[in-house]
């Protein structure tokens, strides 16, 4: 576009194009458009970029000079001289806009403050998803210690009948592991109707594979084993005698 | 079958040794049914602990068919328990949240015995011990003496080489104690099983053909059982 304060000509991006229903962007050059009382050729289509967060759609834009929305300004700056230009800009402003107070935003901290929010709900999200699988797990150690200790005699007395370490460690190992699979189960749908209404809030998103679900399963079991075995390896290793002496 | 050789057991408590056992020595062939006696405390039950591998003595030597007990893996104590030796214990010690089909299946489980012939073998056994009507009942439906004899089948259904009862009858009524000593001499006389039971009762003990008297942790007697 030339440089002017008066608007001539528009450049205009593919989305308004496409609501216009021109299909090639060739199309559109040389075309006459009116926006807001003035009109003048399309010299130009830009590929479509996100103007608004995330969470909207793009708009259809259309590019051009206007003398009157001159007090939105969008001015790049060299980092060596930000200093010296930021107070040239703001003399400039204010000697040709002497009616209007000067303000100036970095774009981007404003682009930051599209997703403040997300980014605080992610922050506190990961702080109280880690309490409550915290908690879970504490959960699950005090479980698998009580029922190791609630089945010791069991256990001694299956020592007596010929059952080796492992086929112990295997046989409380599985119980468990139901329950951890059933738990995931019911996890799942749950997470997924949350995630998917939560995603649902962005525009621009990316789509909710079964991974996620998939390591939370792996992790959850891997864990589980990894206690069961342990407090049960102890409990198989106990001296069998102790357990049933005492009646 | 069982060679002991100066069995030891002692506690140590603050350097002194109070012995439980002393200079054990004997040994019991196939097929004999023993009875081990004496007063409370005399060392019946450690005895009978160290040869069902419970226990391991302080000192001594324990041969088992010919195998050294003490110095055996984990691996072969396992296989002793799962084809030699069946345990009856005084409190019976059945697993409550099985059935009593479950509790007689649990050995021949660890036995890797294939279902069909577990099944049979449950079947028999129930039969033989006419309990084949309670085979889905829990072990806290039953009567002292039922579970007792339910203790029993699971200690024969492996097919075991000896059984070791530890007071079998010591929490039973004298009718159901007659049943299981009857039951014991039919086992010894009619299928050849080595029996060692720990008893209080000289009544119990006349069932046997062996008697091994313990006192303050020492055999005083070893008689021959006169019928």
């Amino acid at each position: 576009m030339a440089k002017s304060d008066t608007t001539k000509e528009f450049v205009v991006n593919e989305t308004l194009l496409k609501k216009l229903n021109v299909k090639n962007p060739a199309d559109a050059i040389g075309k006459i458009m009116r926006i807001w009382g003035s009109s003048g050729p399309v010299v130009g289509v830009v590929k479509d970029f996100n103007n608004y967060s995330l969470h909207e759609a793009i708009a259809p834009i259309a590019i051009f000079s206007r003398k009157r929305n001159y007090e939105n300004v969008a001015i790049k700056l060299e980092k060596k001289e930000m200093l010296a230009t930021l107070k040239k800009i703001e003399s400039t402003f204010n000697a040709t806009f002497p009616d209007y107070v000067y303000e100036n935003n970095f774009f981007d901290e404003s682009l930051k403050g599209f997703y403040e929010t997300e980014q605080i709900m992610g922050t506190l999200f990961k702080v109280f998803a880690s309490v409550v699988i915290f908690i879970s797990f504490i959960g699950l150690f005090g479980l698998i210690s009580f029922v190791a200790t609630q089945r010791t005699k069991e256990i001694a007395i299956r020592k007596v009948l010929g059952a080796s370490n492992f086929e112990l460690v295997k046989m409380l190992n599985s119980s468990f592991l139901w329950m951890v699979l059933i738990a995931n189960m019911v996890a799942w749908p749950v997470a997924y109707i949350f995630v998917k209404n939560w995603l649902a809030g962005f525009e621009y998103r990316i789509d909710l594979s079964i991974w996620p679900f998939v390591f939370a399963m792996i992790i959850s079991m891997t864990i589980t084993i990894i206690t069961v075995t342990l407090r049960s390896y102890r409990a198989a290793k106990a001296n069998t005698i102790d357990a049933l002496k005492y009646e | 079958m069982i060679e002991l050789k100066n069995i030891e057991k002692y506690y140590a408590n603050k350097g002194v040794k109070s012995y439980i056992l002393r200079h054990v020595t004997t040994s019991i062939k196939k097929g004999e049914f023993v009875s081990i006696m004496g007063p409370s405390g005399a060392g019946k039950s450690t005895l009978l602990n160290i040869l069902g591998m419970l226990e391991e003595p302080t000192y001594g030597e324990y041969h088992f068919m010919g195998e050294d007990v003490t110095a055996m893996k984990e691996r072969q104590r396992i296989e002793l328990y799962r084809n030699h030796i069946g345990f009856v214990f005084q409190a019976y010690h059945l697993i409550d949240e099985m059935t009593v089909a479950e509790n007689i299946e649990a050995p021949l489980l660890y036995k890797k015995i294939p279902g069909a012939e577990r099944k049979s073998r449950i079947a028999d056994i129930l039969d033989r011990f006419n309990m084949v009507a309670k085979k889905d009942l829990f072990p806290n439906q039953l009567s002292g003496g039922q579970q007792q004899l339910v203790g029993i089948a699971r200690a024969l259904v492996a097919q075991p080489s000896i059984i070791l009862a530890d007071e079998p009858t010591g929490n039973l009524q004298s009718a159901q104690a007659e049943q299981i000593m009857d039951l014991f001499k039919k086992l010894n006389q009619e299928e050849g099983i080595t029996i060692l039971q720990v008893t209080h009762s000289e009544k119990n003990a006349q069932y046997g053909n062996r008697i091994l008297t313990i006192e303050d942790g020492v055999i005083k007697e070893d008689v021959a059982v006169n019928s």
